[in-house]
């Protein structure tokens, strides 16, 4: 009897070490990085900036122009 | 100073009475040292979320044209904030005249003549731009004032 007690103990304290009835931890879902912000490059050529602005014509429109820092 | 100048654009063009009515661009360009185009992407993002196209002019060149335009060679224009008229077309010969201005310049708003009333201390308009500008307000209104402006164009 002390023995299958024993043997019961063991059995038990095996299970709660391993413990395979519990589902692994879920890893943590990582927030989504945003795509950065585009930005056509004007070095070679202002052709793509004139289009878009001769593209809205009827419209009025709003040109600014900064320094990043 | 200049991020100061994207979040007052960000305020007074996209987020206030204009509410994005206004078709918008934006360039930059390197003026102070450190500026790339990385912290450019990295300022940029104060337009996260607002349909305003981004261009990067790592060679000064729309500056320039701009600079031209107004008539003072030779000047890089930034810091600088034009308003158009439905009818204005960029031409081979350059980009057109806007019809009103605001730029931050010395310490001080100022715009082009007629843009808005003269208002403070107008010595601290440097000699190039008497002719053409008049201060008219503070950099720390800047926000407001080109909601007042943009309300011209949003109508």
């Amino acid at each position: 009897m002390t023995r299958l007690l024993a043997l019961l103990v063991l059995a038990t304290l095996a299970a709660c070490s391993s413990d395979p009835s519990s589902p692994p931890a879920p890893a943590q879902a990582a927030a989504p990085t945003p795509a950065p912000v585009a930005q056509t490059d004007l070095s070679a050529s202002l052709d793509a900036l004139k289009a878009d602005f001769n593209a809205h014509r009827g419209e009025a429109r709003f040109l600014t122009l900064l320094s990043p820092s | 100073m200049c991020q100061h100048g994207a979040r007052a654009v960000r305020t007074a063009i996209f987020d206030g009475v204009s509410g994005g009515k206004l078709r918008s661009f934006v360039v930059w360009l390197p003026i102070l040292g450190g500026d790339g185009q990385s912290v450019a992407l990295e300022t940029g993002e104060v337009f996260r979320g607002v349909d305003v196209p981004q261009y990067w002019d790592g060679e000064q060149r729309v500056g320039k044209e701009i600079g031209r335009g107004l008539g003072v060679d030779g000047w890089v224009a930034w810091d600088i904030y034009m308003f158009y008229p439905p009818d204005a077309v960029w031409s081979d010969a350059g980009p057109p005249a806007p019809d009103a201005l605001l730029a931050q310049v010395a310490g001080a708003v100022v715009g082009a003549k007629g843009t808005l009333p003269p208002r403070g201390d107008q010595s601290r308009l440097p000699a190039e731009f008497r002719e053409r500008a008049d201060v008219v307000g503070e950099p720390e209104e800047l926000a407001e004032l080109l909601s007042q402006v943009a309300g011209r164009f949003t109508r």
